[in-house]
């Protein structure tokens, strides 16, 4: 026969037990929500554009537009609508040549990103031939312009254009094209004393 | 009693439960996403002429544009990669003042679209795109009609291109636009 | 007799664990964070908060942060500037600035850079325009790593007094999630460091 007193002791241990468990559980549930929320990609990752790369010379596809990189030029000067331009650092000027797809589409958004990562945008301190308003592009027709970016000195050698139809990019096309030259040249950029001319955008025969 | 047939209901309506809990939210999306394209076009009626915003609209003439002229006078010669066209749209009095701002669109057979008054034509003495009255000396000719009124507009495509319709847009009347075509 | 002193006070602590760990999930969890809360208070949990201190920098000083660093140069009267002013009969409150984009992209943002204090007549808290001191054109994109030298305006009212000394504070942001976007972003603009700038009077005299 057992005793009443043996028997609310082994109750009471089995509901500790209950509880022990239901908070170890509820402890495990918490745990692994933060885990996974922890490994999932954030906003910005998520909403991250879809970048096609390519190289210069070679056109890219930007969903709405065809871009590619003809030449890139570097200056201390730039001439432009009649006014001249300095920097304390470098003007870099990419000729890129672009085609509008199925209907009227302009470039938004150009930037180059350095070594470094860090992000340049197109300069608002000249009216740019062909992005930002500048040029707004019909299907089918081939136009090239000029795209001025103004950039530290040492991060002018190795940069990487970035194109895209909309100035807002998440989750939308943008074009990759790096754009590197090197030290030497450079420097023979800022060693021209005279402005370099940043021309209209024109038609492509 | 396994735990399969305990909960086969709950089972059974977790399918329909995701479709009620999604569904109004990726239908509303897509349709937001839809209206704000054009996509429903209106053609003309067996009078030939469209109805769209309250006004009526007809193409009178697509053609290649003849000699064009810069604000020098000079002569404008477009590259040989290009064409330039000028589309004559009549309207009637309603559309003066319900069709204010519109979209003037060049259709080609590919379904691509090109805007009036394009960059390449900058310096082109042409009248400016609309859908209300242009100043007289605007090209349009006149109507016998004198509560119509016939507006002049120019745009470029490849050379190749073939254009088959006007589009008349509104952002307010989006999906909707008229689509004109003939002329 | 049985025991020692301690027995009593070792079954009473024995009562009051029972006691403890019978208690509903409920009553423990908030007894629990009733006494952190408590013990908290101790250490100073329940202080208020002190605002941000705010430095007093010397003109031609570099005051660093994020997403700027900003070196104060002057301040001035003027009656003419490359923006014309909305009454013909006010003036403008100039203020020199070397301004050095410091975070990973370029900026927009540059009238958030500094405020004037205390002075009165101003017609908008915000600069009416910031222009380049190398062309006059205006300064609406920095980049990172250019240092530029730019001239922030205020039109005073004509009626206001002119001070002899102003205070201009330098704002900075902080980059972290905006709650409502989930994404990165430069916020929580706020005043950083000030400095006292005596007013150069650059008026052509009437």
């Amino acid at each position: 026969m057992t005793e009443p007193g043996a028997e609310g002791a082994a109750r009471d241990a089995g509901a500790r037990r209950s509880r022990i468990g239901s908070t170890a559980l509820v402890v495990a549930a918490l745990a692994t929500g933060v885990a996974i929320t922890s490994q999932a990609p954030d906003t910005d990752a998520r909403q991250r554009p879809f970048v096609r790369v390519g190289v210069m010379g070679e056109p890219v596809d930007g969903r709405t537009f065809q871009g590619s990189v003809v030449a890139v030029r570097g200056a201390r000067r730039i001439a432009r609508s009649g006014k001249t331009r300095d920097t304390g650092g470098v003007w870099v000027i990419v000729r890129a040549r672009a085609v509008a797809r199925d209907k009227p589409t302009s470039i938004d958004h150009a930037s180059v990103r350095d070594a470094r990562g860090r992000t340049f945008l197109a300069t608002m301190r000249i009216n740019q031939p062909l992005v930002a308003g500048g040029y707004v592009m019909q299907p089918g027709i081939s136009v090239e312009g000029d795209i001025v970016f103004e950039v530290p000195q040492a991060s002018a050698a190795r940069l990487t254009l970035r194109l895209a139809d909309s100035s807002d990019v998440r989750m939308d096309a943008a074009i990759e094209i790096p754009i590197a030259s090197d030290g030497p040249t450079v420097d023979r950029w800022l060693a021209e004393p005279s402005a370099l001319p940043v021309e209209d955008a024109r038609v492509v025969e | 009693m396994s735990w399969w047939w305990r909960n086969r209901w709950g089972l059974a309506a977790l399918l329909p439960a995701l479709a009620v809990a999604l569904g109004p939210g990726v239908r509303d999306g897509y349709r937001h996403h839809r209206d704000a394209q054009a996509s429903a076009p209106i053609g003309a009626g067996a009078d030939g002429w469209v109805v769209f915003a309250g006004a009526h609209m007809r193409l009178a003439e697509l053609t290649p544009a003849g000699e064009l002229r810069d604000y020098r006078g000079r002569r404008y010669t477009p590259p040989g990669s290009l064409r330039v066209w000028r589309a004559e749209i009549v309207f009637d009095g309603a559309a003066r003042d319900r069709l204010a701002i519109c979209r003037l669109l060049l259709e080609d057979a590919e379904g691509r679209t090109f805007d009036a008054d394009p960059a390449e034509l900058r310096g082109v003495r042409i009248p400016l795109p609309g859908c209300g009255p242009q100043p007289s000396g605007a090209d349009a000719r006149p109507r016998a009609n004198p509560a119509e009124y016939a507006t002049m507009t120019y745009f470029v495509t490849p050379a190749s291109a073939r254009p088959v319709a006007v589009r008349v847009m509104l952002s307010s009347a989006l999906p909707s636009y008229a689509r004109l075509t003939g002329g | 007799m049985s025991g020692s002193e301690g027995e009593p006070s070792r079954g009473r602590a024995r009562k009051l664990a029972d006691r403890v760990l019978h208690l509903r999930a409920r009553h423990l969890v908030v007894g629990v964070g009733a006494l952190v809360l408590a013990v908290s208070g101790i250490f100073g949990g329940l202080a208020q908060m002190k605002g941000p201190r705010l430095y007093t920098v010397a003109a031609g000083a570099v005051h660093r942060g994020k997403p700027w660093d900003v070196a104060l140069t002057r301040a001035m009267v003027l009656d003419q500037a490359p923006l014309r002013l909305r009454n013909a009969r006010d003036r403008w409150i100039a203020v020199g600035a070397r301004v050095e984009i410091t975070a990973d992209e370029s900026r927009r943002d540059v009238a958030d850079v500094l405020q004037v204090v205390g002075v009165d007549g101003l017609l908008d808290k915000r600069p009416a325009d910031v222009y380049l001191l190398r062309d006059k054109a205006s300064a609406n994109l920095l980049h990172p790593d250019l240092g530029e030298d730019l001239i922030f305006l205020w039109e005073q009212a004509e009626t206001a007094a002119v001070p002899k000394t102003i205070e201009v504070q330098i704002f900075g942001k902080k980059q972290r999630i905006d709650t409502f976007s989930g994404r990165l972003d430069w916020m929580d603009k706020a005043p950083r460091a000030r400095a006292f700038l005596p007013l150069e009077d650059q008026r052509k005299p009437s």
